[in-house]
């Protein structure tokens, strides 16, 4: 048994070495979710006029999620006459908190497009464990970059990488360390 | 393509709802009585793991008390007293009834053997019923489990005389069981022979509330042959009258009028029980 | 276990192998694999002082709970399974997880028109009532159906769903006696994509029906009574059904369900006949600065599971959300509601408004105010006749009121949030709340006076300073008042967070007003995380206080523990 759990631990720290930065999405998958006002949503409809997209996985009841797009939110107008960029926030609240969403949305006064993943189908096909989860998609609708949990100033670095994108500079494996 | 599909769902949803709703009319249930048959039937073993802190074991002890009563002289009780609701608090403010410790070596060990977490839950002659994984069950099972091992045909006799001796300070038990397979089983068996002792009082933990003046039955105070009992030879022959005797050391504690002794005939390997005798330590 | 061996060599080569084999190869073009993984391992330290030793931990310290989830996508097809271990599962998880395997695998077609998919898979219909399976990790909770699942999108606002399959009951493979087998069907209708010429209205309609069902084998069951043996009939199907809509008007938005369950004895009801019902509705209004929703439920005898016999988290075939705000925050968490299937009536309101920049009360960068209050109390339950009390096994069971209230009180919470930004770098969140927590109903246990109902009032200030860009500083402190229970908490915690990579905690939890002088005792805990895009790695070390953890509304206990924990994520 000891032997067993050594393997399968050495086995799962191997496993972000191996996989970290080789897979990007090269296709998000098309599921149905809703939008904001309950309407039926196909994630293959999430697109920017080939323009870079965020993906933000979150829910209403998820403090950090609800910092980073409150953050987000300051400078959002910004970043979007700046880059273009489009957020898409996808709420991951089921029936119990999923009326909470719009509320709180406007409430806050945030201007993302908000999608309801209310039995975290989405959340399954991109292959979400933790939220917050961040997907920086490029203009043709590959995902690359994600990002996992949230710190005051982690969206400072997800602009200075659209920024890149926008420039076309290449930012399949950035050093985060670097970045202003 | 789609024509396919649509065949496909329709039947589906046809034998979905053509057979998908049992309504059941008042009387919802009917009664039957039951009789035990002590000479032709197997004596049944009923564990019933508990705690003084479970707010729901009560309810189980009186089920087991139920059955001991309609199948009487063919089911006996142990009640088994191990795990979390049993551990004794000294410190937490929110159990500062429980300061008797009721688990023993032999409870301990049956429970971390049989990996029992939640209580009650109980087995029947430690054979599975509704499952194939798991000989343990919610109270709900037991009559129906008990039912099924009654009816099995005996596959021992089985009999049993103890007493009690006092010297000086000591209490001393003495045994002897004595036992003939009636059909050859394959594999090794074991005598276990444990001690439980009736009418104890103390705080039990009772739905919301903490009764002080609880009576604890059947509880198992201990093997006095080892955790899983002696091995007994040729249970693949049915003419060997098997006798062994034990004595043991009581503890002061124990009241001797109180306490039975239960032996019982078990699987070496799958705990697997026979048949089983309850009788008087005196 | 050790039959299995080879196979578990094989498989554990596979799952940590394969990813990279993949990639290597690039092994047909079009083709993507992804996947996710997580560990939870604690190193479990003996504390006297929380009555924790060696005996209590079974001797077994180094415990686990993993899994690795791989997908593998070609055109139109989908493959995937998710790998689990849990040598031994942590403390807190059902002793039934230990193992390892493969429990969750499965098979999937997808174009505009169908969608098969074979082996397990999740899924919800409507608010999910009637069905809903989902994981959840941290709870423990997984009650996919393995079987096989039909969606057909005929014309474009129309879904037909249908399902047919077994649920997961730990790694027990099925056996014809005990799980049901589940079928269900759904139907989902968007008037405006139906209707051309609802296309651009205002107006949003979605209306839904489902149905369900559960088979079982037994058809009677023997329960012991006084002198006599009580021979139930069982119904070997067991419906669910009811419908839905979703109404959206401008900033307007309603939606409700009704369920009606079909009798179902279980040893969750004690064996009565009555049918169930439910009803779960929400009206929300919101628009730019302003939101306000209003939530409300009845619950009647609605648990639904795939096994009868089964009472704990497992084989949920529905899924009744709590309507309870969920709070996150440590002390705030300390008393959490929890659906009651057998019956409840609640109701929920909560206000969200934000101010200005610059107005009178918003200050120069503005503030927002969120306030909620929710109550949950128990439904009427009345003899059915002279004869028979209230819930008594092979009976009816009880006569209610349709949306009638109790007299007992489960939950109430009162709560006020004030999100505030006082400048560029100072920024905070306040929260008050006041609850009443039924200990008896939602956990089963009373308190040591035999009462059952613990009042709490509970401050929170979280509040955080962007040292710089990158740097910032996070405090929070609570406190917790209470008469009842384990008397007064405080507690405070402070994070440092590097962006985007480093953060590192030191939090205390401080039972200064326990009862017993003994127990008032300090949960330290220190943690430190390194992230790396999608990969998180954290690890700390310190004590756990013992309590319940919720998510939508399904919890598990927790007990009290002392030690090191290593959590590792991962998506790729």
């Amino acid at each position: 048994m000891k032997k067993l759990f050594l393997i399968l631990l050495m086995g799962w720290i191997m496993i972000p070495g191996f996989t970290q930065s080789i897979f990007k999405y090269k296709k998000l998958p098309a599921v149905d979710i809703q939008d904001i006002k309950g309407s039926p949503f196909n994630t293959s409809e999430i697109t920017n006029d080939g323009k870079p997209i965020i993906i933000d996985f979150w829910a209403t009841w998820c403090k950090p999620c609800v910092r980073e797009l409150t953050s987000i939110s300051d400078v959002y107008d910004d970043w979007v006459k700046e880059t273009g960029v489009k957020l898409y926030a996808v709420s991951v609240d089921n029936s119990r908190s999923v009326s909470l969403v719009a509320p709180l949305v406007n409430g806050k006064a945030w201007d993302y497009t908000v999608l309801l993943d209310v039995n975290s189908d989405f959340k399954r096909a991109m292959n979400v464990g933790l939220i917050p989860q961040t997907f920086l998609l490029n203009g043709k609708g590959e995902v690359v970059w994600q990002h996992t949990s949230f710190a005051e100033g982690d969206e400072l670095l997800l602009i200075d990488l659209v920024r890149k994108l926008i420039k076309g500079e290449d930012i399949s494996s950035p050093d985060p360390g670097n970045s202003k | 393509m789609k024509r396919t599909t649509y065949f496909l769902l329709s039947v589906l949803l046809t034998s979905a709802l053509l057979h998908s709703c049992t309504k059941i009319e008042a009387p919802y249930a009917t009664t039957k009585e039951v009789k035990a048959d002590t000479t032709n039937n197997r004596w049944v073993l009923l564990e019933d793991y508990t705690g003084m802190k479970c707010q729901n074991c009560p309810e189980a002890a009186i089920l087991g008390k139920t059955l001991e009563k309609l199948y009487e002289n063919q089911v006996y009780v142990i009640a088994v007293h191990a795990g979390y609701f049993a551990y004794p608090d000294s410190l937490s403010p929110s159990s500062p009834f429980y300061r008797q410790d009721f688990r023993n070596p032999t409870s301990n060990t049956w429970s971390s053997t049989f990996n029992v977490k939640t209580n009650p839950v109980g087995n029947v002659n430690r054979v599975y019923y509704n499952s194939s994984t798991d000989i343990f069950m919610q109270t709900s099972e037991w009559t129906g489990a008990v039912g099924a091992q009654v009816k099995l045909p005996k596959a021992a006799v089985i009999s049993m005389h103890n007493n009690v001796t006092i010297t000086g300070g000591d209490t001393t038990l003495s045994s002897s069981v004595q036992l003939r397979f009636l059909k050859k089983f394959q594999g090794s068996y074991n005598l276990c022979v444990c001690i439980v002792e009736d009418s104890i009082v103390g705080p039990q933990q009772v739905g919301a509330t903490v009764k002080m003046d609880y009576v604890f039955n059947d509880l198992l105070r201990g093997s006095i042959n080892g955790f899983w009992g002696e091995n007994i030879t040729s249970a693949n022959d049915t003419v060997t009258v098997i006798k062994k005797d034990y004595t043991s050391r009581l503890s002061g504690k124990w009241r001797t009028n109180h306490l039975r002794v239960i032996a019982f005939i078990q699987n070496a390997d799958t705990k697997q029980v026979l048949h089983v005798i309850s009788k008087n330590a005196k | 276990m050790k039959k299995n061996q080879n196979f578990f060599w094989g498989l554990i080569t596979t799952l940590f192998l394969f990813p990279s084999i993949a990639t290597a190869q690039d092994l047909i073009k079009g083709s993507e694999v992804h996947g996710n993984t997580q560990l939870d391992a604690i190193y479990y330290l003996p504390d006297a002082k929380l009555g924790i030793t060696d005996t209590t931990l079974d001797g077994r310290l180094i415990r686990m709970n993993g899994y690795t989830e791989v997908n593998y996508t070609l055109g139109n097809f989908t493959a995937g399974m998710r790998f689990e271990a849990y040598l031994p599962p942590l403390l807190g998880y059902d002793a039934k997880n230990e193992g390892l395997g493969v429990p969750y695998w499965y098979v999937n077609y997808k174009n505009e028109f169908l969608e098969v998919t074979a082996g397990n898979f999740y899924e919800q219909f409507g608010y999910g009532m009637m069905l809903r399976t989902y994981q959840e990790w941290t709870l423990g909770f997984d009650n996919s159906i393995r079987g096989l699942r039909v969606k057909v999108t005929p014309i474009k606002g129309i879904t037909f769903k249908g399902v047919y399959g077994i649920q997961r009951f730990y790694w027990d493979p099925y056996n014809n006696n005990t799980r049901g087998i589940v079928k269900g069907f759904d139907a989902d209708f968007y008037l405006n994509d139906i209707f051309p010429s609802m296309a651009d209205s205002k107006v949003k309609l979605t209306l839904g029906g489902s149905f369900v069902s559960n088979f079982q084998k037994d058809k009677t069951k023997d329960y012991a009574a006084g002198n006599q043996i009580l021979v139930m009939k069982l119904p070997q199907n067991v419906a669910n059904y009811g419908g839905r809509f979703n109404l959206n008007i401008g900033d307007f938005n309603w939606f409700a369900e009704y369920a009606h369950k079909v009798n179902d004895p279980s040893s969750v009801n004690k064996y009565i006949y009555k049918d169930g019902n439910g009803v779960f509705t929400s009206l929300s209004y919101s628009t730019k600065g302003l939101g306000l929703s209003l939530m409300s439920k009845w619950i009647d005898n609605m648990s639904y599971k795939s096994d009868r016999t089964i009472t704990n988290n497992m084989v949920d075939i529905n899924y009744l959300p709590a309507i309870t705000k969920e709070h996150t925050y440590a002390l705030a968490t300390m008393y959490p509601y929890a659906t009651q299937a057998k019956g409840e009536i609640g109701i929920s309101g909560t206000v969200t408004f934000h101010l200005k920049k610059n107005s009178a009360l918003g200050g120069k960068t503005g503030m927002t105010i969120a306030a909620n209050f929710s109550q949950v109390n128990s439904i009427i339950r009345n003899p059915v006749n002279d004869i028979d009390t209230v819930g008594q096994p092979g009976t009816l069971g009880y006569k209610t009121k349709v949306f009638g209230i109790g007299n007992e009180v489960y939950y109430q919470d009162a709560n006020l949030e004030i999100t505030k930004k006082f400048s560029k770098k100072w920024k905070g969140i306040f929260t008050y709340l006041y609850q009443t927590y039924n200990k008896w109903i939602v956990e089963a246990h009373a308190l040591p006076d035999g009462s059952t109902t613990v009042y709490a009032q509970i401050g929170v200030a979280d509040v955080t300073w962007n040292i710089t860009k990158k740097h910032s500083l996070r405090g929070e402190l609570q406190g917790l008042w209470t008469k009842q229970d384990k008397g007064n908490w405080v507690a405070g915690l402070v994070e440092f967070t590097i962006a985007p990579q480093w953060f590192f905690s030191v939090q205390d939890q401080y039972n200064y007003g326990n009862p017993t002088t003994a127990l008032r005792l300090h949960y330290f805990l220190f943690s430190a995380g390194y992230t790396y895009n999608s990969t998180r790695v954290a690890l700390s070390y310190g004590r756990q206080r013992e309590g319940v953890i919720c998510v939508g509304g399904v919890c598990r206990y927790v007990p009290a523990s002392s030690g090191f924990t290593l959590t590792l994520t991962s998506s790729f």
